[in-house]
């Protein structure tokens, strides 16, 4: 038997629908970093536990915002279910405690239990893909100075309140992030004396085991090499000093210095060091004092201009610069060209004519 | 420089409108090579009707060393480079049971690395370097008859050009020198058509890409570049040899 639809039941269909949309599933909110300092963009785009870069102690306490484009925030555009962003610590490790979880929340006993940031303030929810900003203060109440080095799991919950420890939030109106703290500096590396003329390879061996992400050369231009007060083994990099150079990679051991922009003539030298870094920018202390010596140095150049009794000036004013044609205009060499290739395309098309191929 | 460029371009110009009145020629000419046509009363299979052949491209790499003396052998030792390098070629003008005459040009890139040497004590002094980029606008002719007409798949070119190169070399990290070099090239070249290894991929090859023919070949070459002037360093060679891939399409 065909049963019809009442106008009541099509009208309760249509607010199930409604209904059903209102309450759909948000998609999972991501986020992706933005650059920090000189540090690019760590892996992006991830929705969990996506390591952030480590910060250093000097940078814990500059209190530099770390940023984050979100995308699929939980926006209402009609204000009717407007959510705040809310921040809490899940505890140490990237296995800290899971503050989705309303018990995880109220939970004041546990070592992995959620902490409510009150510094922070993400506030409501006013656009579809805002940019947040986390400061180091805010995430680690305790200061830089109280809080251990280590990795520090943090959720940004949308809620309709923050500070909320009665409601579970769901998957897709959260996401998490860890923050790392790195205090300590690497081991030196060892340098070798140096020498050449304008590019100069200083080239050295790390001790440290961690990964690097670069390395700075000190020459100390105003001593003699041995005689250096700036350019202590073990001590910390002078401020006064300027890196001659500085390399970036994850295992750094070369560095190319130009003699000529020291300011060192030839037959000069002078003493220097080299300290290297770590992925949260903590320096070294200075390497063993080496000596970089700005020598007189041949190459072929030199070798073929001497061969045949001429200056390497003179060598260059005879061959550099030497024009394809001397001699012979420009516009002479197209029209002869153009002719040539005017010949050969008749030549062809007769060819063509007479049945050739 | 500028000059260089704008004479090639002028020169590839006029190569592609000769491509083109070809291309029409052709098109009016030979109406017996449009579509397949049946082999007999009772198939309809298609009979295999090969596309134009218009160009040669090789893909090269070899050895080249330049006859600039003693000081080159002292500082770049046995340094061979490679030479490596493209070289297109027109099919100008088709000769009856020879082959194809050619217009083409090539353009390289070799680099010669040494140590630089000090008179200090000192070891490790950074190196010495010099590179090369030849261009050469050649002529040649394709002898593709053997393959073509006694099922012998070999192809034997000889080449003749005019060959312009630039040259940069320096040591420890900066440039000491550069400049350019003109002169004759030469060149003889033996390929292998590989279309007999298996001619029905061959022939997918030609209908799927419009690629004829592929081959390896091997050639030697010589160069007389900055032997006409004092003015340009000698950067020709007596001999040297290249190897690579060519296609014909």
């Amino acid at each position: 038997m065909h049963r019809r639809f009442s106008p009541l039941s099509l009208a309760a269909l249509l607010a199930i629908a409604v209904a059903w949309q209102a309450s759909e599933a948000h998609a999972q909110i991501t986020y992706t970093y933005q650059t920090y300092g000189d540090r690019g963009t760590p892996s992006s785009g991830a929705t969990n536990y996506l390591v952030s870069w480590p910060l250093s102690f000097a940078e814990c306490e500059a209190n530099e915002p770390i940023r984050m484009v979100i995308t699929n925030a939980p926006y209402d555009a009609t204000g009717v279910t407007r959510l705040e962003w809310d921040l809490w610590q899940g505890g140490t490790g990237t296995a800290g405690a899971n503050c989705q979880t309303a018990t995880n929340r109220r939970a004041t006993t546990s070592a992995a239990v959620c902490a409510h940031r009150t510094a922070w303030s993400g506030g409501q929810i006013t656009t579809t893909m805002p940019t947040l900003e986390f400061r180091p203060q805010e995430l680690f109440p305790d200061g830089c100075n109280g809080t251990a080095q280590g990795t520090y799991v943090f959720y940004v919950l949308a809620v309709s309140a923050p500070g909320d420890t009665t409601t579970d939030v769901t998957a897709n109106h959260h996401f998490a992030f860890n923050v790392a703290l790195d205090f300590e500096a690497p081991e030196a590396p060892t340098v070798e004396d140096a020498a050449g003329d304008r590019q100069i390879a200083v080239e050295w061996t790390n001790a440290a085991t961690e990964t690097l992400a670069g390395a700075r050369v000190y020459v100390d231009t105003s001593a003699a090499c041995g005689a250096s007060t700036l350019l202590v083994e073990g001590s910390a990099a002078p401020s006064s000093l300027t890196p001659a150079a500085t390399v970036t990679g994850s295992a750094p051991t070369t560095a190319d210095i130009d003699g000529a922009d020291l300011g060192l003539a030839v037959g000069e030298s002078a003493p220097m060091a080299v300290t290297v870094l770590d992925t949260a920018r903590n320096e070294s202390v200075l390497s063993n004092v080496a000596c970089l010596e700005r020598v007189p140095v041949e190459g072929f150049w030199d070798g073929y201009c001497r061969e045949h009794m001429l200056s390497t000036d003179e060598c260059r004013q005879r061959y550099s610069g030497c024009t394809a044609m001397p001699g012979l205009p420009s516009q002479r060499q197209l029209a002869l060209l153009a002719l040539a290739a005017l010949g050969l395309v008749v030549a062809r098309r007769r060819v063509g004519r007479g049945g050739a191929r | 420089m500028s000059r260089l460029v704008a004479s090639t371009a002028a020169f590839f110009a006029l190569v592609s409108l000769t491509a083109s009145t070809r291309a029409l020629a052709d098109d009016s000419s030979d109406p017996g090579q449009q579509g397949a046509r049946p082999i007999g009363e009772w198939s309809e299979e298609p009979l295999f009707v090969p596309s134009s052949e218009n160009f040669t491209v090789e893909l090269r790499v070899g050895a080249y060393r330049p006859d600039l003396g003693s000081s080159f052998s002292s500082y770049f030792g046995g340094d061979l480079g490679p030479l490596i390098a493209i070289e297109l070629d027109y099919h100008l003008l088709q000769i009856p049971y020879v082959g194809p005459l050619q217009v083409g040009a090539r353009v390289g890139w070799v680099e010669w690395n040494g140590q630089a040497t000090t008179t200090s004590s000192s070891t490790n002094v950074g190196g010495t370097g010099m590179s090369m980029i030849p261009v050469t606008v050649l002529a040649s002719l394709r002898i593709d008859g053997l393959a073509r007409h006694l099922s012998l798949p070999l192809i034997l070119t000889p080449k003749l050009g005019l060959d312009f190169a630039y040259f940069q070399t320096g040591t420890s990290g900066y440039t000491q020198a550069d400049g350019w070099s003109v002169g004759l090239d030469w060149g003889a070249q033996i390929a292998l058509e590989l279309d007999f290894l298996d001619r029905r991929s061959a022939r997918r090859l030609d209908e799927e890409w419009g690629l004829n023919h592929s081959e390896i070949f091997f050639e030697i070459f010589g160069s007389t570049m900055g032997s006409f002037s004092d003015r340009q360093l000698p950067l020709g060679t007596s001999l040297a040899w290249a190897a690579g891939l060519g296609f014909t399409f």
